[in-house]
């Protein structure tokens, strides 16, 4: 059953959702995301949660000073009661958006947030 | 300073701090001329503290409702974020009654979190997690026109409560359009006309003996000195003061300078270059689906 729903995943993926502009694939799973404890915000030093991640469970007007988040690659939220809400720049500025419960970026290449993830603000 | 003295003056300046995160709404300063609050697609992605907490408020009941139907237990939390996420300007753009109450918002931030803490998350069994975030089988990922790769489960119940508050599509809109504000604000951060105003004003914030080569600068030093300041009330006063001393020439400069006009004029032009047609249907999707929401929730 899921090697046909990935297919069919797949097969969604070459075609752009016409009407968002937003490209669908279905998405690779990763060991390395059940690394992250509950209720925690991780960030990871690789693509697709790889490496032991660093970890916050509160609010921050500046990640940057923290490794993991100045140089983070994926990040993965597994809050299991709040969404929270990621900013390239630090004290709530730049580009901004939320990671719902259980949502993970598997790369940050080519964002602004690739290596600055620079503050976060939880159950927004 | 006497110790009395010096204890009223940190209440004062950590009560301003503290409530500024609270209270401050649309601002029309009274005391000399504001600046723009300039914001990617005209706000269209923005939000009132007041209609994020209604939002938020009802999307937790949906996800526990769903919960609820697949006979597990959601308690529904409260919004514990404070207004400074919606009310801060992704620019930077301050105006002088804002920095002069609130600075840069970050001892502020961080009075408020020491009174309202995150909820601390429990532990549960895997069925429990998966009925919320749904999944491998159903996951997807969305590629955004930032270039955010945004992996989630469909079959989750955060995903269906999305869908039942805004929309069928919103799992998409709404990633999608916010893309497009992020795309359109890192156009305007590359933007000749735009790095020229910075210089302006970094150049006047030089001249006001706080010297910053961006608008990032101000902030991160701030922000720098906060771990250490936390642990003593006096070292946190006075980061405190800075700050706010900071902030309001940061905001004069920008107002000496014409900055949020510079920001405005550019993010015009990018805007124009950037945006198809299709991009401004998916806002003016965005749009009419959150105004059905609000709209519900307010019913």
């Amino acid at each position: 059953m899921k090697r046909i729903l990935t297919k069919a995943g797949i097969a969604l993926g070459s075609v752009a959702l016409a009407t968002t502009g937003a490209f669908i694939t279905a998405a690779p799973a990763s060991a390395a995301l059940s690394d992250c404890p509950s209720g925690g915000l991780c960030a990871y030093l690789g693509v697709n949660g790889s490496g032991t991640p660093g970890v916050v469970y509160g609010d921050n007007t500046n990640l940057l000073q923290y490794n993991k988040f100045n140089n983070a690659e994926s990040l993965y939220n597994n809050g299991s009661s709040c969404n929270v809400r990621i900013y390239s720049g630090t004290g709530y500025t730049g580009s901004s958006y939320i990671l719902a419960k259980g949502y993970y970026n598997g790369s940050l290449a080519n964002t602004v947030y690739w290596h600055n993830v620079a503050s976060n603000d939880w159950c927004v | 300073m006497s110790t009395t003295t010096a204890r009223r003056t940190l209440l004062t300046v950590l009560l301003v701090l503290t409530a500024a995160g609270c209270s401050l709404g649309g601002e029309q300063s009274a005391r000399g001329p504001a600046a723009l609050d300039v914001r990617p697609l005209s706000g269209a992605t923005a939000s009132t503290h007041a209609d994020a907490v209604r939002l938020y408020d009802r999307e937790e009941h949906a996800v526990a409702a769903c919960m609820s139907a697949r006979g597990q237990t959601y308690t529904a939390q409260p919004r514990t974020a404070s207004a400074r996420g919606e009310e801060t300007n992704p620019y930077g753009l301050l105006t002088v009654r804002k920095a002069a109450q609130d600075g840069y918002g970050i001892v502020g931030e961080y009075l408020y979190r020491r009174s309202t803490p995150v909820p601390a998350s429990e532990s549960h069994q895997a069925s429990w997690q998966r009925a919320l975030t749904g999944t491998e089988a159903h996951r997807v990922t969305l590629r955004l026109p930032d270039g955010v790769n945004l992996a989630y489960s469909t079959d989750g119940c955060v995903a269906k409560a999305r869908t039942e508050l805004y929309g069928a599509d919103w799992n998409t809109v709404e990633p999608t359009a916010v893309g497009l504000a992020n795309r359109v604000l890192n156009a305007v951060e590359k933007d000749a006309n735009y790095l020229s105003a910075v210089r302006r004003w970094s150049s006047c914030m030089t001249k006001a003996g706080h010297p910053a080569k961006d608008l990032q600068a101000p902030r991160q030093a701030v922000d720098s000195r906060l771990r250490k300041a936390a642990s003593d009330e006096t070292a946190l006063r006075a980061l405190g003061n800075d700050e706010l001393r900071t902030a309001r020439a940061d905001a004069r400069c920008q107002l000496d300078t014409d900055l949020s006009e510079a920001v405005r004029d550019a993010q015009r032009a990018v805007e124009k270059r950037l945006l198809t047609a299709a991009d401004k249907k998916t806002v003016a999707r965005y749009v009419a689906d959150r105004r059905r929401a609000l709209a519900s929730a307010t019913a």
